[in-house]
């Protein structure tokens, strides 16, 4: 029996350790895809623990068609989608601003030409994914971080392959012009020599 | 497509590289142990309630007092209307002006 069954096992019959093994396991992965989807920490933090009590309180729901792993993903995706949305409406109906907008309104960074060595080192690529849409967000983050194919992706997010693909197309271009305009992509290659 | 895969593994390697701090720290653990536990007492235990119930109970609390108050208003016409005092009919003759009931009392007798 490999870990993942022996955690599987721990979980149905209601186990703390294999709970504990469970995070142990995949809780990093799982709040770095919902920092780099939610842009914040506290919210990707919140996520994360209730991705693990879901998990754990529905592990009979898990048929084992598929990964652990990726069934975490899936719930981890499901309640940052949900939290977007919340975010939206409550911008909507309370006209509130971006909270990120608002704090990076309230303390500007000293301005800086775009391309420049000083804006190229104070810029990150999770900032640049940051500033794309939710949906192509997504994608990129599932496809770069989670090294998943599009295929996969189309089964996690239950999508058409096809649309899929061209969401990843846009979205990688959209992402290689943020770079290529700060000059990322440059500064990298000559810092890997 | 060699170039776009270096790009690619270069975009994947800087992301892990930038994402190697975000831990799933000790804390955040213990928090989903504790929520998991069994005996937990209720008080410490945390409700969701979906907001459409929410919408439903605060549309029930506010209608409550409008049906009361529409209730109360047509009980309140109905009453006027059974209290009402029958209306004296007046009769006018050759002799004078009499009530219905005055004329009636007195063929009684």
């Amino acid at each position: 029996m490999d870990e993942e069954s022996r955690i599987l096992e721990g979980l149905r019959q209601g186990e703390a350790e294999a709970a504990g093994l469970l995070m142990d396991r995949y809780g990093s992965d799982i709040l770095r895809t919902a920092v780099l989807l939610l842009k914040d920490r506290q919210w990707a933090e919140d996520v994360a623990q209730e991705t693990f009590l879901l998990a754990c309180r529905r592990i009979h729901q898990f048929r084992g068609d598929g990964s652990l792993r990726g069934w975490l993903l899936r719930t981890a995706i499901h309640l940052c989608r949900g939290r977007m949305r919340r975010a939206a409406w409550k911008r909507l109906l309370f006209n509130l601003s971006d909270e990120a907008a608002e704090h990076e309104a309230l303390h500007p960074l000293p301005a800086v030409s775009p391309g420049s060595t000083e804006w190229v080192n104070r810029m990150t690529l999770r900032d640049e994914i940051g500033k794309l849409p939710y949906k192509y967000r997504e994608v990129i983050v599932l496809h770069y971080f989670q090294d998943m194919r599009t295929s996969d992706i189309a089964g996690l997010l239950g999508e058409p392959e096809g649309t899929v693909k061209s969401r990843l197309k846009r979205a990688r271009g959209q992402l290689k012009q943020h770079l290529e305009d700060g000059g990322w992509e440059h500064e990298r290659t000559i810092q890997g020599g | 497509m060699n170039e776009r895969f270096k790009e690619d593994e270069q975009i994947r390697n800087e992301l892990r590289t930038e994402l190697e701090h975000v831990v799933f720290s000790g804390k955040l653990k213990q928090n989903v142990l504790e929520s998991l536990e069994p005996g937990r007492s209720f008080w410490k235990k945390e409700i969701v309630i979906p907001l459409p119930v929410i919408a439903f109970a605060l549309i029930l609390i506010a209608a409550i007092p409008v049906a009361g108050w529409r209730h109360a208003v047509s009980l309140q016409g109905e009453t006027a209307i059974a209290e009402r005092p029958n209306e004296e009919k007046i009769v006018v003759s050759a002799a004078g002006v009499f009530y219905e009931s005055q004329l009636k009392r007195e063929g009684d007798r």
